[in-house]
Formats: C-alpha cells, sequence, structure tokens
C-alpha cells in the first residue's frame, strides 16, 4: 500500500519535472513507475526463491531505482502468471520469473498465452537435476538402480513435480537411455517429492540439489548423479561429509545422459522498445556480479550462466526440439 | 529428565533471545500488521508474510523469522474477527469459526464469542509450541510415514467427520458436497498434467480458488439475505466488556476435553505437510460436533464451536513450525514462505539447524509463547475497535463490507475475472441459504477435493490399480477405520433402538 503511494508519488514528480523543464530526449530508458516481479510460482518454491533473491540483489544494492513489488500468481504450474504477462503487452514494469515451463507446457496442451508473444528476457542460472535414492533401498548406485529396474519392469517407483514438466521428461530421458522401464508418480512439486522419498514412498526421484539437500543432510536420501557434463562446483561440505562436487555425473556411473538441466528464467510482456529490453538487460548482468546472487547460487547449488539476447533465443529453440521429440515418443504432443 | 532439563535450558537461552527491546518491537509490529491482514477476507497470513518478507533482508534472521512468525499469530486471530462479526472469515482456517460464531454475536454475546476465540487459539498455540519444544526429533519423522494411500486415508477421515455438519437433510449436504467436488476438477490436473472443465475459458484454467466460493457464497449471501431483512446487519449490542471477557477466560478450562481433543488434531494436521490449519479447523469442529452431548446447538452458537476450531487453528499453525525447522518440509502454506525467507538467509532448515543456529531456533522457539501471548492482548484490547462497527447502521456498513470482499477477491489473483465469479457464487450462496442447502459441505470439498483425487491417483499408479495399498500400512488401516465408524458411526447409534428391537422381536 505504502509503497505504491510512494510510487504515485514520484511519478506525478516526474512529470512535473518534465512539464516545468523540458528535458533533451534521453537515449535510455528507465522505469518510471513501481516494477512488479511476477512469481510463476506459489510462495515458498524454488522459482519463489529465484525471484526473491534478484529482489533482495536489486535492492540491497540499488540497481533499480523504482519499488519493486513481488506477486505470486502460481495457479495451473505457473500459467496464471504467464498469462498475465501475455495480457499486458508494452508494459516494461513487469517481468515474469519461471522455468523451461514457458516452452515446455504449450507442447502438450493450450494453456491460453503464446510463448512467441512473450519477450524472452534472459536465463539466469542452471539448477542441475540430480538422480537421488532412498537410502534404505539396496541399491546405492545408478548401475544398481537401472539393474533393480531391469529385473523388475515398472517396479521401480520414481516420484517428481508435476506431469509432463522437466521431471517426468527428464524420468522419460533416463528409461530411453537406460533401457528400463519404471512407474512415474507425479506430486504437486519437487518438496512433495522429497518429502515422499526420504518416507520411503517412492523409491527415486529426480530433484534439483536444493529441493533434497535437508533430506540429505539426515540421511533419508542419497544423490546417485548428476546430469550435467562436468561436476558440480566445490562449494565446501554440504551433507554427510561430502560437497555437492563429490556426486559423480550421470556419464561417470554409464548413465549416457550428457547434460539435462533446468534455466531459471526471467520473461517480459511482448512489444517493449529495444532501450527497455537493453535496460533490464543490464540489470540483470549486474545482478549476477552481486553477492546476493553468489550467496543464492552456492546456498540452492545452481550453476550461474547467464544468457541474454541471441544466446538465449538460441537456447530455448535447442530446449524446444528436445522436448518435442520425447513428447512426440511419449504421445503428449498436443492434439494427440 | 535430563532431556528435559537440557531443553529448558535452552528455551530460557531463546527467551533471552527474544526479551531484546529490538525484537520485543518488531514483534509488536508484526503482530500489528498481521491482525490487519488477518481482518481481509482474500489476504491470507501465507500472502501476508509474503509481502512482508522483503522489507525483513536487512534485518537480523532471528529478528526478521520473529516478525514474520508474529505477523502469523496475528493474521490469523484477526481472521477470527470478521468470523464473529461479519460472517465472513478473514483467513481460510477461520471458516468453521463462522458457523456458530456468528450465531453468538447475533445474540448479542459477540465480546463472549471473541474472548472465547482468542483465549482458545492462545491455548492452543501454547500446546502447538510445546510441542515443538520437546517432541522436534521424533514428530518430524512422524510425518514421513504418510505417503499418498495414508493421505487419502487422511482426506476420507476429514469426509467422514463432518458428513451430516450441514443439518437435518442430508440429501442436500451430499448434493452440497457433490457440487464441491465438481468444482474442485476445474483447471490444470496435476496427475495427467491435462486441463479440464474449463469449457475453453482461459481464466479458468487456474481452477477455482475457495476463498472466491467462502467470499462469495458466504459473505455475499450474507449481505444479500441481511438486505432482504430490512437493511439491519442482526448483531446488537456488540461492546466488549471487560467484564464479560475476563468471566469467559476463567470459564475456559470448563471446555479442556475440546480444548485438549482440538489441539491434538491441530498439531496432528500442523506437523503433517500439506495439510495445515484450514483443515486442522474443519475437522476439529466436525469432531465437537460428533462428540458433543448437544449436538443440537451447533450452528446456532454453540461454545465448543468456537472453542475447537480455534484451538486447532492455532495448535497447526504453530506445530507447522515444527517440520520446516527440523525437516525442511513446510507444514503449511504460511511455513513455506517462512522456510523461502530461512533459506534466503542462507539458513538451511534441517536436522543440522538446531546444533549449528541454537541461538537462532531456540530464539524463535522463545518468540513463539511470547509472540502468541502478545497477539491474543493486542486482539483483545483492539476488539473493541472492531466490535464498535456493529453500531453503524448497515446501510453504511454493509457497502463497505461488499467492498472489502471485492478486494479480498481481486487480492488473491489479481484478476477481474474472479470479482465476477464472487459475485456469480454471491447470487448462488442467496440461493443456497433460501432453499435450506449448507454451504460448508461444498466449501470443504472444494478444499479436500482436488488433493483428495490427486492422493487417491497416485495411489492408484503406486499400486498399479490395486484398491488393497489403502489395507496395507497399520497407519492407513487406522485411519480407513476411524473415517468407516466416524461416517456409519452415528447412523449405527441412531438406530440401534431400532436394531435391538427388531433382535428382539426375532430372537
Amino acid at each position: 500500500m505504502n509503497s505504491n503511494v510512494k510510487g504515485r508519488f514520484f511519478s506525478l514528480a516526474a512529470m512535473v519535472s518534465v512539464a516545468v523543464c523540458p528535458l533533451p530526449a534521453f537515449a535510455d530508458w528507465a522505469p518510471e513507475n513501481d516494477i512488479e516481479f511476477v512469481a510463476t510460482s506459489k510462495p515458498g518454491g524454488g522459482t519463489d526463491r529465484f525471484t526473491r533473491a534478484i529482489q533482495s540483489a536489486i535492492q540491497n544494492n540499488g540497481l533499480v531505482d523504482q519499488d519493486i513489488r513481488v506477486v505470486y500468481q502460481g495457479a495451473a504450474n505457473g500459467t496464471q502468471g504467464l498469462v498475465y504477462i501475455d495480457q499486458n503487452a508494452g508494459d516494461p514494469h513487469k517481468l515474469a520469473f519461471a522455468t523451461s515451463q514457458v516452452w515446455m507446457l504449450p507442447l502438450t496442451s493450450d494453456l491460453g498465452y503464446d510463448r512467441n508473444d512473450l519477450t524472452p528476457l534472459a536465463a539466469m542460472a542452471f539448477d542441475e537435476f540430480i538422480i537421488w535414492v532412498n537410502a534404505d533401498r539396496p541399491y546405492d548406485t545408478v548401475e544398481g538402480l537401472i539393474e533393480a529396474a531391469r529385473k523388475d519392469p515398472k517396479g521401480i517407483k520414481v516420484g517428481g513435480g508435476k506431469s509432463k514438466d522437466a521431471d517426468h521428461v527428464f524420468t522419460k530421458l533416463i528409461e530411453e537411455r537406460a533401457g528400463v522401464e519404471v512407474t512415474y508418480v507425479p506430486y504437486k512439486g519437487g518438496a512433495e517429492a522429497a518429502v515422499q522419498l526420504a518416507g520411503g514412498h517412492v523409491d527415486a526421484n529426480t530433484n534439483n540439489p536444493a529441493e533434497n539437500l535437508a533430506q540429505w543432510q539426515a540421511g533419508k536420501v542419497v544423490p546417485l548423479c548428476v546430469a550435467s557434463p562436468t561436476r558440480m562446483a566445490d562449494t565446501g561440505i554440504v551433507a554427510q561429509e561430502k560437497s555437492w562436487a563429490d556426486i559423480p555425473t550421470c556419464i561417470e556411473s554409464g548413465l549416457d545422459i550428457e547434460s539435462f538441466r533446468f534455466p531459471r528464467t526471467v520473461f517480459m510482456p511482448g512489444d517493449l522498445t529495444e532501450e527497455q529490453l537493453a535496460y533490464w538487460q543490464g540489470v540483470m548482468e549486474k545482478v549476477v556480479e552481486t553477492e546476493e546472487w553468489q550467496t543464492y547460487v552456492t546456498n540452492s547449488g545452481l550453476t550461474s550462466a547467464l544468457k541474454v539476447g541471441d544466446d538465449f533465443d538460441a537456447f530455448i529453440e535447442d530446449s524446444e526440439g528436445v522436448g518435442q521429440q520425447i513428447f512426440e515418443n511419449a504421445g503428449w504432443l498436443k492434439g494427440n | 529428565m535430563d532431556f528435559f532439563i537440557d531443553q529448558l535450558g535452552l528455551l530460557s537461552d531463546g527467551f533471552s533471545v527474544a526479551l531484546s527491546l529490538q525484537n520485543m518491537l518488531f514483534l509488536l509490529f508484526g503482530v500489528g500488521i498481521g491482525i490487519l491482514v488477518g481482518v481481509l477476507p482474500g489476504l491470507g497470513a501465507a500472502n501476508g508474510v509474503a509481502i512482508l518478507l522483503p522489507l525483513t533482508f536487512g534485518l537480523e534472521p532471528v529478528t526478521a523469522m520473529i516478525m514474520l512468525t508474529a505477523t502469523y499469530w496475528g493474521a490469523l486471530l484477526g481472521g477470527s474477527i470478521t468470523s464473529i462479526l461479519f460472517n465472513i472469515p478473514g483467513e481460510p482456517a477461520a471458516l468453521p469459526t463462522t458457523f456458530d460464531g456468528h450465531p453468538m454475536a447475533l445474540q448479542g454475546k459477540a465480546s463472549e464469542a471473541m474472548a472465547l476465540a482468542f483465549s482458545s487459539s492462545a491455548v492452543g498455540a501454547m500446546i502447538g509450541t510445546l510441542l515443538l519444544t520437546f517432541a522436534a526429533s521424533w514428530i518430524a519423522d512422524f510425518g514421513l510415514r504418510f505417503g499418498a494411500p495414508e493421505y487419502f486415508a487422511i482426506y476420507l477421515l476429514a469426509f467422514a467427520s463432518f458428513i451430516g455438519m450441514g443439518g437435518p437433510d442430508p440429501i442436500k449436504t451430499l448434493i452440497s458436497i457433490m457440487v464441491g467436488l465438481g468444482l474442485s476438477t476445474i483447471g490444470l490436473d496435476t496427475v495427467s498434467g491435462d486441463v479440464r472443465m474449463t469449457f475453453g475459458l482461459l481464466d479458468l484454467v487456474k481452477g477455482i480458488s475457495f476463498m472466491l466460493v467462502v467470499i462469495g457464497m458466504i459473505g455475499i449471501g450474507e449481505l444479500l439475505i441481511t438486505m432482504e431483512s430490512n437493511l439491519e446487519l442482526r448483531g446488537v449490542a456488540a461492546r466488549m466488556d471487560p467484564r464479560v471477557v475476563l468471566r469467559t477466560i476463567i470459564s475456559l478450562p470448563r471446555y479442556w476435553v475440546a480444548l485438549i481433543r482440538s489441539a491434538a488434531v491441530g498439531c496432528w494436521m500442523g506437523v503433517l505437510p500439506g495439510s495445515g490449519a484450514t483443515i486442522a479447523s474443519m475437522m476439529s469442529y466436525g469432531f465437537a460436533r460428533r462428540f458433543s452431548a448437544n449436538r443440537e446447538a451447533f450452528g446456532k452458537g454453540a461454545r465448543e464451536g468456537v472453542v475447537s476450531p480455534e484451538a486447532a487453528d492455532h495448535a497447526a499453525a504453530t506445530s507447522a513450525m515444527l517440520p520446516t525447522l527440523t525437516l525442511g518440509i513446510p507444514g503449511s502454506g504460511t511455513a513455506a514462505v517462512l522456510l523461502g525467507g530461512l533459506l534466503m538467509w542462507g539458513l538451511q532448515p534441517g536436522p543440522m539447524l538446531f546444533v549449528s543456529q541454537p541461538d537462532f531456533v531456540w530464539g524463535l522457539v522463545g518468540s513463539m509463547y511470547l509472540g502468541n501471548l502478545t497477539a491474543v492482548v493486542v486482539v483483545l484490547l483492539s476488539a473493541p475497535l472492531f466490535a464498535a462497527i456493529l453500531r453503524i447502521p448497515f446501510a453504511y456498513i454493509g457497502p463497505v463490507i461488499l467492498v472489502i470482499c471485492m478486494i479480498g477477491a481481486f487480492a488473491i489473483t489479481m484478476s477481474l475475472f474472479d470479482i465476477y465469479m464472487t459475485l456469480i457464487f454471491g447470487l448462488l450462496g442467496y440461493l443456497f441459504k433460501k432453499l435450506d442447502y449448507p454451504i460448508a459441505p461444498l466449501v470443504l470439498a472444494l478444499i479436500l477435493g482436488d488433493q483428495a483425487e490427486e492422493s487417491f491417483r497416485q495411489s492408484m499408479i503406486l499400486s498399479g490399480g490395486g484398491i488393497g495399498i489403502f489395507w496395507e500400512s497399520t497407519l492407513s488401516k487406522v485411519l480407513m477405520t476411524c473415517a468407516a465408524l466416524a461416517l456409519l458411526g452415528p447412523a449405527l447409534i441412531k438406530n440401534r433402538a431400532l436394531i435391538t428391537s427388531h433382535l428382539r422381536n426375532r430372537g
């Protein structure tokens, strides 16, 4: 409430100053109103953490002169927030914080926004996917898990967040590459999948590092391999006398998945000017330099990797291609 | 014994952290904001805490957590004020408080109802916090035993313990439940990932929030009924009389059975991830009605009907902190936001947190005792302010309530479509009341429906389609038996005379 009034006051002041002394037109653009950060998740999830990390990095370092408000539009796997961004074409004061769901979900269902109408701003970091198993299971290597799955088709239960989203796709990929069949059980999100694995209700899950960390520390779950070309960065001991770098890559463990990662992305409404886009790209470039961002990345086991402009566009196309192929094999594509 | 002394030692260290001037000031501030957030329908504790979170980035983590949790306690209390005075739950968990709290207010016993609500909240919160103090490691493990079949059994038990609450006509209750279940299927389905029942309306993809239904059917429905009855808000003489308040608080031990039962339900639901305060208060109201000697009084201003949901609600909210801190598993939506905050400050929840950050953990636990008591005192002192509202003529207050309802409906997802939906549900609520259909079963079905469906289908995936999975673990056996008893028990008892006489005739 307060920040709104303040924002209005500032914009009023700006208008007055423009009216009183006509300034030369600026080549650069800067926000004129309060900023809205749309978290496409419910409060508390990974996307929420991502949104707030950037908000605190911007606020504590004064990177943007306007107030920033975070709103949650997480219904229907975050579709709600993306529809909202789609409906606000031309508004440079709204940013949506998301993952690859932006281009993945529309492949399977009609969700009310066209991803080509949104402006991709940046991919900020990659969240790794790790294959975790319950600590009480007889297998503690990828080989053991796959062997067990081969002996008992559909007998191994893999928990994950949502259906036909990243966890499900990753599970499909494991099945395809290892030539086994498992049973995928969709839960509301990674947090729920973490609890179900710790409680032994499923045998394995494909959570991001941060999602299962507490359970790893409690000795309830064990990481088998990370689907990344190289091992994760060594940030010291995190759990059970081990660091993130002690988890082998899936290739090292004999599972032929070189890389499956999940980008943390920022999207904006369509119809922005080049100056507006450049402004926000600049802000994000500064964000990844801040201490707040470094802490966030380290605590969450993320790999910081800023991609903007053509880099990001190319990445989306690649990722969409992989999704398209897996969805087609699974018979999930729209209209099937 | 040593264990208790150790815990008490840690707790007293915690109190010394919590009792610093700075922490107490932030605690008071949090309580104040919380009550305000709680009073506005639609703006729940989770949203309130989420909005405040960025303001706390510059604070010490323990101070920030103390302020945010205080907001939580304040919001829960604020939610009961509007439930009792206006029949609009300001907070989802306060819904069952409307069933008997509002009738009490209509009978001119508003101050008694509020005093009852606040003091039983305090008892619930104390019990929840005691549990957090002494049973951290054991309880956290218990939560892990719940898989999909056990969850389904819990939801079934919630439904079973609630059925028949709408009054004398079971067919109308059943119809109301069915409408609720139907509404709960709208939107994106978690298990299949498909969009269902939206009729091509994109605004429906996100589903129908039960708060919309509550604000519309109960809030606006009530306004329409009031308008019909000569524009008088049926609440008179609602002064907060200190003597009444004191007398009510002194009379509280009389409800010890209800208090303990509700606190137990609350702690149980709080510790279980994903259930939380709303289900706790609903279930506890259902139990209170079931076990009460004078069941007839429920819905007409029964004191136990106020005591039970309030005690359960607060016990659930406080004990939800337990799995949040010990396992990093939030026991409620608001706890999930707090968990997000912890991670932002670089604190990794889990069993190690108690070892590596004792000042933080025990400062927080200490503040939970102080915060809940402070919140009750503040809300008792500020309640006359809200009670005074009842003395304003309805012609003024009615439109204000409508505006608050609309703001609440808009605040949930900031969509204009939701406002239209709320108005439609308002008309539906009016119809339900006119035709004597109960609204509560519909709301319950809407809240639990999709979770019950989801856990049922997850169980089916896990078992490969076999229904026997619900009878596998001891836990689900116990829960399923309880559900069957709750469902069939009353009918058996009611017809016992009939059955025994029938048997005697045959024998």
